[in-house]
């Protein structure tokens, strides 16, 4: 899937008689008149069902693109949404399993609309039946096949429950599922939860499943009651989370302060994850200079590279916004820059850097 | 005609600053299915032009191919290519929209391109000895300029030179005229010249050689399809810089000398691109096939608003020159061409006080 790679992708060879680029777009003007399934670079989805399920959040069913390699349970989609002429890149979970894409060709997303969100809602408020949507290809560490454990505890907070579904739903449909799993679903009131009645009638089915949905408002002291009351034997399972960050975090510091071992906690953290030793780094920040704007700004060390062009107007093309696609990759002239997801730094020779996670360590001078 | 104080240009450029910053708000999807429309219209015409074409058999698909291929070139190079190429539509975020990625159907390689026209000509417009657009170091414009006997055939040497228009815009970072007078070295202009040899080979191979094969297999001929593109790819370069010429060399354009634009305000900056732009009249249909640059002024004070908003803003504009006594340049498109030749041929001319030009150029550069 190109999607996501196109800043990578090579550009045609100096050979005289490579028009590749010159071919490739007439095949991918060919393809978006015909069927937009069969484009390389941008690839889509049609959307063939669109099902609500609670007040706020709908699930959209996807034919998914020729060529499109598949994923696990658990795995996120990411998409390219026209809102309002912009293309805007976020990414949902699947809620559906790997079987049905491959018996069908499709996929489900699940998606809750969130205030301010431009996505959830434009998605929420125009998706059809019969429109099309860019997809990319899934990836994720949140799966099963992260650990061989056979008792586990799914820890989901509202939307948090996409993941869990795809792959419980993946787990007890083989003929004689392994793991033992419970699963604690935080929901604020009953028509906020996603999936009831399949969960419910999951849970009848298979022994091995133990459903507990849990409306309460979000006090740390309720989790903590509610997890030691439902998990007395915690510390024998792998913890799978993912939810709002206000239940993720409690969750981590319940489980830590119970010393569950790391490698047995699995987080989905939606965004970005900045390096710990960040925050207290004084040396980040300093003069930017974008040299082919002619634009100057001071960076504060925290704002990336991107998001310092994005706030002095510029319009710097970007993808994933978390140092995945490559798409705004682009040419440091001079200067150090920090990796925010790992801390590294870069050396101060000219290099391609992803500005999107580059925070700038003095001086630097970009080509943008 | 009297400059406008320096009040009144500051007045003058608080108004065009509103034009703007209210266009840029009302940016959104009708201006992303504006450009889209345009990039599918081209590529039809592009595939439906190539293919009458090397359908062969039958002289009238081959004239219909021959305009269908020539309207393509023109839409991608005016309409579509310059316009993204400006930045007017990065706010999209689409990669193949993108000022930073899109390419085009012209040997000017887009990283050249936007050195010199976007930043050179588009920042320091009509001054002389700054904006190398203003002449292209080969034609002498205004009397400010020092005459050189080839200038006595600058009327037919343009001729050839609109004719073969791409290879002239490819070129032109080379900065041969300052090659020539030992200002930058041969060397510092290695990478534009091999990066200018790749794209030319290409065009040539596809041009001339690949799909004339094509038409070989096809009954269409070697011949009738080198042809073919040789006549489109002209139209293209005709047609280009006839639209360009008639936006900075129409007989009333202004030139400006580097001092008078130091320190330049916005408003003065506003001021100075309208005197040195012209603009062409016509209809939607002159101004999609020119690129909007029929309205080549709206185009120099807003260079990277979604050009089809031109249309919108020209009148407002108009009324704000009429108001401030700056003058507003604009005409029938044989009426622009005509003066556009007119001054071309005056200025071929060696001037009497041939002394006196020179003496003022040497001043101006030691200033």
């Amino acid at each position: 899937m190109p999607l996501l790679t196109q800043a990578q992708k090579q550009s045609a060879s100096d050979r005289f008689w490579d028009l590749g680029n010159y071919f490739r777009d007439q095949w991918e003007f060919l393809a978006n008149e015909i069927n937009p399934r069969f484009s390389l670079d941008t690839p889509k989805a049609k959307i063939l069902e669109v099902v609500s399920q609670t007040p706020d959040a709908k699930s959209y069913l996807l034919k998914m693109p020729r060529r499109w390699p598949g994923f696990q349970a658990g795995m996120h989609l990411p998409v390219v949404v026209d809102v309002n002429g912009r293309q805007l890149h976020r990414t949902y979970t699947i809620s559906s399993t790997p079987k049905q894409f491959r018996e069908q060709g499709t996929v489900t997303i699940t998606s809750k609309r969130i205030p301010g969100g431009k996505v959830s809602n434009h998605l929420f408020n125009s998706a059809r039946p019969g429109q099309w949507i860019q997809v990319g290809k899934a990836s994720g560490q949140f799966t099963l096949g992260v650990t061989k454990a056979e008792k586990m505890v799914f820890i989901a907070g509202g939307s948090g429950i996409t993941p869990f579904y795809a792959m419980l739903k993946d787990h007890y449909s083989v003929i004689q599922p392994r793991r033992q799993i419970q699963l604690l679903y935080f929901c604020n009131s009953a028509p906020d939860v996603i999936f009831a009645k399949q969960l419910q009638a999951m849970a009848q089915l298979q022994s091995q499943f133990q459903l507990h949905i849990l409306l309460a408002d979000r006090q740390e002291t309720l989790y903590r009651e509610l997890i030691e009351d439902l998990c007395p034997d915690l510390l024998e399972r792998d913890v799978f989370l993912c939810g709002p960050q206000g239940l993720m975090d409690a969750a981590t510091e319940i489980l830590q302060d119970k010393g569950l071992p790391e490698q047995r906690l699995h987080r989905e953290s939606f965004g970005l994850r900045r390096a710990t030793s960040l925050a207290t780094d004084q040396s980040l920040g300093g003069a930017v200079s974008f040299t082919q704007s002619g634009i100057s700004v001071e960076a504060d060390g925290q704002s990336t590279l991107l998001e310092l062009a994005e706030a002095a107007g510029m319009t710097p093309k970007h993808g994933c916004r978390a140092g995945i696609c490559h798409q705004c990759k682009c040419s440091k002239v001079s200067g150090h820059v920090v990796d925010i997801r790992t801390g590294e730094v870069s050396d101060g020779q000219p290099q391609l850097i992803q500005p999107c996670v580059a925070v700038p360590k003095g001086p630097v001078s970009i080509e943008l | 005609m009297n400059k406008p104080s320096k009040e009144q240009l500051q007045g003058f450029g608080e108004e065009l600053d509103a034009i703007r910053a209210e266009t840029l708000a009302d940016l959104g999807q009708s201006d992303a299915d504006y450009i889209r429309k345009l990039m599918r219209r081209r590529s039809y015409a592009e595939v439906l032009g190539r293919g009458l074409i090397l359908l062969g058999f039958n002289p009238v698909a081959w004239v219909v191919g021959v305009i269908l291929l020539s309207v393509a070139k023109i839409l991608d190079n005016m309409e579509i290519g310059h316009n993204i190429m400006h930045g007017q539509y990065d706010w999209m975020n689409d990669p193949k929209i993108h000022s930073q990625t899109h390419d085009w159907d012209n040997l000017c390689e887009p990283g050249s391109w936007r050195k010199t026209h976007n930043h050179e000509h588009h920042t320091y417009t009509n001054i002389l000895g700054k904006d190398r657009d203003f002449g292209y170091g080969a034609y002498r414009m205004s009397e400010d300029m020092e005459w050189e006997p080839k200038h006595k055939y600058q009327v037919a040497y343009y001729g050839l030179m609109a004719l073969l228009f791409q290879w002239g815009l490819g070129l032109h970072d080379l900065e041969a005229e300052r090659i020539r007078s030992g200002e930058i070295t041969r060397e510092s202009k290695a990478d534009v010249y091999s990066k200018f040899k790749q794209r030319m080979r290409k065009h040539l191979f596809k041009e001339y050689l690949l799909f004339p094969l094509l038409g070989i297999l096809t009954g269409a001929g070697f011949l009738g399809v080198a042809l073919a593109n040789f006549i489109a790819n002209s139209a293209r370069n005709l047609w280009g810089s006839a639209v360009i010429f008639c936006g900075h060399f129409t007989d009333e354009v202004h030139t400006f000398t580097p001092e008078e634009c130091e320190n330049e305000t916005q408003g003065e900056w506003y001021y100075r691109q309208i005197l040195g732009s012209s603009n062409i009249d016509g209809g939607p249909l002159m101004h999609v096939m020119s690129g909007h640059l029929s309205l080549q002024i709206e185009h120099h004070l807003f260079p990277d608003i979604p050009a089809h908003r031109y249309q919108d803003i020209a009148p407002r504009v108009r009324e704000i020159c009429r108001r401030y006594g700056v003058p507003y340049n604009t005409g029938g498109f044989f009426t622009q061409y005509w003066s556009v030749i007119k001054r071309l041929h005056k200025f071929s001319k060696r001037p009497e006080s041939a002394e006196n030009t020179s003496t003022e150029k040497d001043s101006a550069q030691t200033a």
